[in-house]
């Protein structure tokens, strides 16, 4: 095997044979569990730190029998969503706002700016004296820890709009609304989309965070509660839960993407 | 309709930065006349074509069109950039609607028709499902020449429309472009380097001369456009290319070296 072959392996246009693309998908996920399986099975590490692949299965085998997974799973989804939408729904129109109108920048870039480097865990205190330990102070601290990214990401967005895409819009007749809301949004759909698809992350990186306030279930709450007890085994089950479902909703918003931005994939 | 520009300077920046790009300039366009405006870069062409479009303000001067001072942008005068300027996920048949839909002055109906006539009008009528990026440069300038024209203004505003495109294409866009001005007697006003597509296509060229920018020679074209291929090698055509371009060398002196101009005071 010669390097030349060897660098061919690496070279971009082999990426392009999805064969080998796929093999290498399978092996950034297998080769890992591999190096579990060997390491867990030759028992070098304790197996109470390091539990094995079969512990962790008949783990997260028993919390879904006892109804535990699915209970933990949907309150914590339900969190992570609310937070979520409540981030969206704030940040993308102000977002869009910010990069369209020079006014509206001055007005909140500064704010945001500064705003989005105090961390959001840190505002738990406050939430929990002003929302009590419910619900809401959960949902906000996502939202907190989201939005400004939202804004910021969106704004950027807005700034790759073509000049001559908007100036056209407004000798065909269009309004300054119509420009906002018909050429800029539109145009920035696709950067919209995946802004929301990586601001996700910082979502669910918030939740168990915010299920440190007083929650019952939770996928992050039932990971403390494990680690109080010792069981590793259970620590890891439900990081696998977290992984997959972040996973999953990723693919789903790159579907998104595929399925209403056809002209930009 | 009368396009009429009285005594228009436009300085950009203020107090010792100000720096003037047109000065004084006088223009009038009556119906179904084509003009065209050369300059090399630099001249202020684009700043003047883009204060005839309303998108910039002439500083001092007045631009009327049938006796209404020119304020903003206005579907009364369309614009076509010389590129960037198609909806990227719009279809051509989309694209060439949109300017109607957005004005609100047509009906579901009128708009069906006057698409499918102007698509016709470029010779894109079989490719009205295309997405922009499946379009060649050549079919895109035209789809945007076609969108302009549906919309419906009194005057077509062209800022080197075939400047980015190959030699032989330009070729065939300008033949396109004279005959649709044959058929529809559309008024026109282009803005151009390229002295030969200035000289096919108008019968007023005015020669923009540099820092600041102002008309030093105006031409007035009477050829036979039987056949524009050959007028192309036609003597007398030549000739008045020849003088064309005496008068731009005279109003702008180009160092041979250094292919610049040399600067003035």
């Amino acid at each position: 095997m010669t390097a030349h072959t060897i660098r061919r392996w690496f070279s971009s246009e082999a990426l392009r044979s999805s064969v080998w693309r796929l093999g290498l998908h399978a092996t950034s996920l297998l080769l890992p569990l591999l190096l579990w399986l060997v390491v867990s099975h030759a028992q070098v590490v304790d197996p109470a730190f390091l539990p094995s692949p079969a512990q962790v299965i008949e783990s997260l085998w028993s919390m879904a029998r006892s109804g535990i997974l699915l209970a933990d799973a949907s309150a914590s989804i339900r969190r992570v969503m609310l937070g979520f939408l409540l981030a969206a729904v704030v940040g993308v129109p102000l977002g869009i706002l910010m990069g369209s109108f020079a006014t509206v920048r001055a007005l909140l870039e500064p704010l945001s700016g500064f705003l989005r480097y105090m961390p959001a865990a840190a505002f738990t205190p406050l939430l929990i004296i002003y929302l009590g330990i419910d619900e809401a102070p959960k949902i906000v601290l996502i939202a907190i820890g989201t939005v400004f990214f939202n804004m910021l990401m969106v704004m950027d967005a807005v700034k790759f709009v073509p000049q001559e895409l908007i100036e056209t819009t407004r000798t065909l007749g269009g309004s300054q609304r119509q420009v906002v809301a018909q050429v800029i949004t539109r145009y920035t759909l696709p950067n919209i989309i995946d802004t929301l698809r990586i601001n996700m992350a910082t979502s669910w990186n918030l939740l168990v965070v915010a299920e440190l306030l007083a929650a019952e279930v939770g996928l992050g709450k039932r990971i403390q509660l494990a680690q109080r007890f010792f069981r590793t085994e259970q620590i890891f089950a439900d990081l696998l839960v977290l992984g997959l479902i972040g996973f999953a909703i990723d693919l789903a918003f790159r579907l998104l993407l595929r399925l209403t931005c056809r002209w930009a994939v | 309709m009368d396009f009429n520009v009285q005594s228009v300077s436009k300085t950009f920046g203020e107090g010792r930065q100000a720096r003037l790009v047109l000065k004084d300039i006088n223009l009038r366009v009556r119906s179904g006349e084509f003009t065209a405006i050369v300059g090399r870069s630099g001249s202020g062409k684009s700043t003047l074509l883009r204060c005839l479009a309303g998108l910039e303000h002439p500083s001092r001067g007045l631009i009327c069109m049938d006796g209404q001072p020119v304020t903003g942008p206005g579907p009364d005068r369309g614009l076509v950039f010389q590129n960037y300027s198609l909806y990227p996920w719009l279809n051509l048949a989309q694209n060439v609607a949109f300017g109607m839909e957005l004005q609100g002055r047509f009906s579901r109906r009128e708009i069906q028709e006057r698409t499918a006539y102007f698509l016709d009008v470029v010779g894109l009528g079989d490719r009205r499902k295309l997405l922009p990026r499946q379009c060649s440069g050549g079919m895109q300038q035209r789809v945007a020449i076609a969108r302009a024209l549906a919309a419906g203004p009194k005057v077509l505003l062209l800022d080197e429309p075939f400047g980015a495109l190959d030699l032989h294409i330009r070729a065939t866009m300008q033949n396109f472009l004279y005959s649709l001005w044959e058929r529809t007697r559309l008024t026109a006003i282009l803005i151009t380097h390229d002295l030969e597509e200035a000289l096919l296509l108008a019968q007023q060229v005015h020669v923009l001369a540099p820092n600041p920018g102002r008309i030093s020679h105006t031409f007035t074209t009477n050829f036979n456009h039987q056949d524009l291929d050959k007028l192309r090698f036609n003597s007398s055509f030549l000739q008045q290319r020849q003088n064309l371009a005496q008068a731009m060398e005279s109003v702008e002196p180009v160092d041979p070296l250094t292919n610049h101009q040399p600067q003035r005071g």
